[in-house]
């Protein structure tokens, strides 16, 4: 009953609000109907279309041009290169020879740095070798001593 | 009857303005509108049936203008009624929006209401027109508009109610 009540005062109250609100939709201000459309006849515009609608038309086609032509530019930009050099200079024998024999010692350079990277892995694995070699005697040590002392103390009670 | 467009144009070019602003509450929009409304008339081939031109362009109009209406929102998607729900209250301490947001509010839910109920509701609740008046202009029967009126009160009150729990005072 209560809950009814509380409904239905809350119906009138959103009515009186709805009716609020209408009315003040019909006594706000309007701004003056615009210069343009005080002189704007149909019969002119008749085969055309409205002219905001022919203006808006227009700048949209102008901006997605200009778009376009912004981002061809810049994608362009990007793409050319920044910086070309031009070696002018003839190639020769005597070049083509220096090329072959840099590229040799390059060659030669870089097999000597993987024979070395290759021994150092293999000391590496020794290393590793004698480090796990050492644990397990430690361990193996460890656990002799162990026995070692509980045999004892067995000796000793017995 | 003679159709002098300047003549109609000084005596009916406000009466249109005033409406599509009410409905649209956008200048741009309300140009586009009343350009519309006149464009439609111009080239209505029986505009010579018409009897009471100023109550034809005053439910044209807001036809058309609840029509612009309808687009716009569809158009503008960052408007939506979680928005709404939002902006309607502030958190903190639950006072209401003011009176504009709730009239923008009020124009959202206008154009999510079927088109014959809107047009009614707003030629009768806002622009004052009589029952026959919109009855004549929408063809349909009198007690017919009563009901548009009445269906469309119903559901803007209860979207209120949903949205605005407390009216402002």
């Amino acid at each position: 009953m209560n809950n009814s009540s509380q409904d239905e005062r809350g119906d009138i109250e959103q009515y009186d609000l709805l009716d609020q609100l209408t009315q003040r939709l019909r006594e706000q201000s309007v701004p003056p109907l615009p210069e343009d459309c005080q002189h704007w006849v149909p019969k002119s515009a008749v085969e055309t279309q409205p002219q905001s609608k022919k203006k808006r038309i227009h700048l949209r086609w102008l901006a997605a041009a200009a778009a376009i032509v912004i981002g061809m530019v810049s994608w362009s930009w990007s793409r050319s290169p920044k910086e070309v050099i031009v070696d002018k200079t003839p190639v020769t024998n005597e070049t083509m020879q220096a090329v072959s024999t840099g590229r040799t010692k390059h060659l030669d350079e870089i097999r000597r740095g993987l024979d070395e990277l290759d021994r150092e892995i293999t000391e590496l694995k020794r290393q590793a070798a004698l480090l796990d070699a050492q644990r397990k005697a430690e361990a193996m040590m460890n656990r002799m001593a162990t026995l070692g002392s509980s045999t004892r103390s067995i000796v000793d009670e017995s | 009857m003679d159709w002098d467009w300047e003549h109609i144009r000084d005596q009916f070019g406000p009466l249109v303005w005033e409406v599509a602003m009410r409905v649209l509450n956008h200048e741009a929009d309300a140009v586009d509108c009343y350009q519309d409304v006149f464009l439609e008339v111009f080239q209505k081939p029986d505009r010579s049936e018409i009897e009471d031109v100023g109550a034809y362009l005053r439910w044209l109009t807001t036809r058309r203008a609840i029509d612009a209406l309808r687009t716009r929102q569809r158009r503008d998607s960052r408007t939506n009624h979680s928005d709404l729900e939002t902006a309607i209250a502030s958190p903190a301490d639950g006072t209401m929006a003011d009176f504009d947001e709730l009239l923008n509010i009020l124009r959202t839910e206008l154009s999510a209401l079927p088109a014959p109920q809107a047009q009614a509701f707003w030629l009768v609740s806002v622009e004052h027109c009589s029952y026959d008046e919109v009855a004549a202009q929408m063809d349909v029967e009198r007690n017919h508009v009563g009901v548009l009126v009445h269906r469309a009160r119903r559901q803007l009150q209860q979207r209120l109610t949903r949205l605005a729990p407390n009216s402002p005072n």
